[in-house]
């Protein structure tokens, strides 16, 4: 077996197996001149080891610097959206003329604020009233996004994220959710002192936890690119927003 | 509050500098490509895989802005002199004992000669005999396959020898 450099410098690093490594000390022993590139290949390692002990520390300046980078790298994620759904990253695809046509539905009703509240005291009524009980207007209120609140039986409430749309109203996007884990997501914006539903999609019973299936994603989608809505809040641009309102 | 990331690139530093003047030769600009280097790797740290070892991860990060460097400037090719680098901060001879005078020319000649060597050859022997990481780490941080990694190791490696009298 003729032994190329390659082989002879793996194994001069231990880098071959068993038997790659027994053909080559076979022929390093039969062949002198093989024998001394060998010991040139180990040889110029140890030297060139020898020759960089551990590395001097860096000026302390430079640290200094990095150690400045660390720091506002550190305040920027402290203050990026936290657990909210990229609005940017889902601008993609779908036109809003695509929409399936129960979401279509639904923003046709939607649409009509007074549908909300018709329904309060109809207890076998619509889902999407719901977004008219009280609790789901002070979370609206108050909560930040990425916190769930409990709006009672055995309902609850998340809020996705905070966002502004074309008209620079505060809107937000909330996951509300019933026992029987079926749900609505929804997009209310803030008008008039008070928070109209911009679109709701239902988005039948999922696995315990998971967000809304993709189709009603591609839905919001759509509304979100269709309305022009802008990349959402920062932690503080949100909770100064909400300090505005209340 | 302890972050694992953060503390390995500060603990990193010294290697990514070392290796920056390995490529480079010039302290201040391996000074700002160690910083360059740290804001990308502080910007792209959620693309880092935790379960990989982040020292390959950072070596190629500065590989890349090493590269950036020499397409935007004509830096690239310049060397030292080696009289220059022999006369420069050579250490004090000591009469101590003769064998101790030729460690030290020996590790002096090993710099020079590292200096010599063409810049693919001189970075595996960087990353691999001196950082310790394996062919296919090294093959990663350079973006080239496994074999032409020990291709290049190989022929620094007999280059190095000749140049050094090893036989």
């Amino acid at each position: 077996m003729a032994i190329t450099d390659e082989t002879l410098v793996a194994y001069a690093d231990g880098q071959l197996d068993g038997n790659d490594a027994k053909a080559v000390e076979r022929a390093v022993a039969a062949d002198p001149a093989l024998a001394t590139r060998l010991a040139q290949m180990v040889g110029a390692a140890d030297a060139v080891r020898k020759a960089h002990p551990a590395p001097a520390p860096v000026p302390a300046a430079l640290e200094a610097r990095v150690r400045a980078l660390i720091a506002a790298d550190l305040a920027r994620r402290a203050t990026a959206p936290v657990n909210v759904i990229d609005i940017e990253s889902r601008r993609r695809v779908v036109p809003f003329w695509q929409v399936p046509l129960a979401a279509m539905l639904a923003l046709g009703i939607g649409a009509g604020a007074v549908w909300l509240g018709a329904q309060r005291d109809d207890p076998g009524g619509l889902r999407v009233a719901a977004l008219a009980n009280p609790e789901v207007t002070r979370a609206l209120n108050q909560l930040p996004s990425g916190q769930t609140a409990d709006i009672g039986a055995g309902a609850t409430v998340s809020i996705v994220s905070s966002f502004r749309d074309a008209a620079d109203r505060l809107c937000r996007e909330i996951e509300q959710r019933v026992a029987d884990g079926t749900g609505v997501v929804a997009v209310v914006c803030r008008e008039d002192a008070g928070w109209k539903v911009r679109l709701v999609v239902a988005t039948g019973a999922t696995d315990e936890g998971s967000y809304a299936p993709a189709s009603s994603n591609e839905t919001l989608d759509a509304y979100l690119s269709a309305t022009e809505a802008g990349a959402p809040l920062s932690r503080t641009d949100e909770a100064q927003a909400l300090q505005d309102l209340n | 509050m302890s972050d694992r990331f953060t503390d390995d690139l500060v603990a990193f530093l010294p290697n990514l500098r070392r290796f920056a003047l390995c490529l480079c030769r010039r302290s201040d600009l391996a000074d700002d490509l160690v910083q360059i280097t740290a804001e990308r790797a502080l910007a792209a740290r959620d693309r880092f895989d935790p379960l990989t070892r982040i020292e390959p991860w950072l070596f190629r990060i500065l590989r890349n802005a090493w590269i950036d460097h020499s397409r935007r400037s004509k830096s690239q090719g310049q060397t030292v002199d080696i009289d220059d680098a022999l006369v420069t901060d050579a250490p004090g001879l000591s009469v101590d004992g003769v064998r101790q005078t030729e460690a030290i020319w020996m590790l002096r000649r090993t710099e020079v000669a590292m200096a010599t060597l063409p810049e693919d050859q001189r970075e595996v022997m960087m990353l691999i005999c001196v950082d310790d990481l394996s062919y296919r780490e090294a093959a990663e941080v350079i973006g080239v396959p496994i074999g032409t990694v020990m291709s290049r190791l190989a022929r620094a490696r007999l280059a190095l020898a000749e140049k050094l009298g090893i036989k």
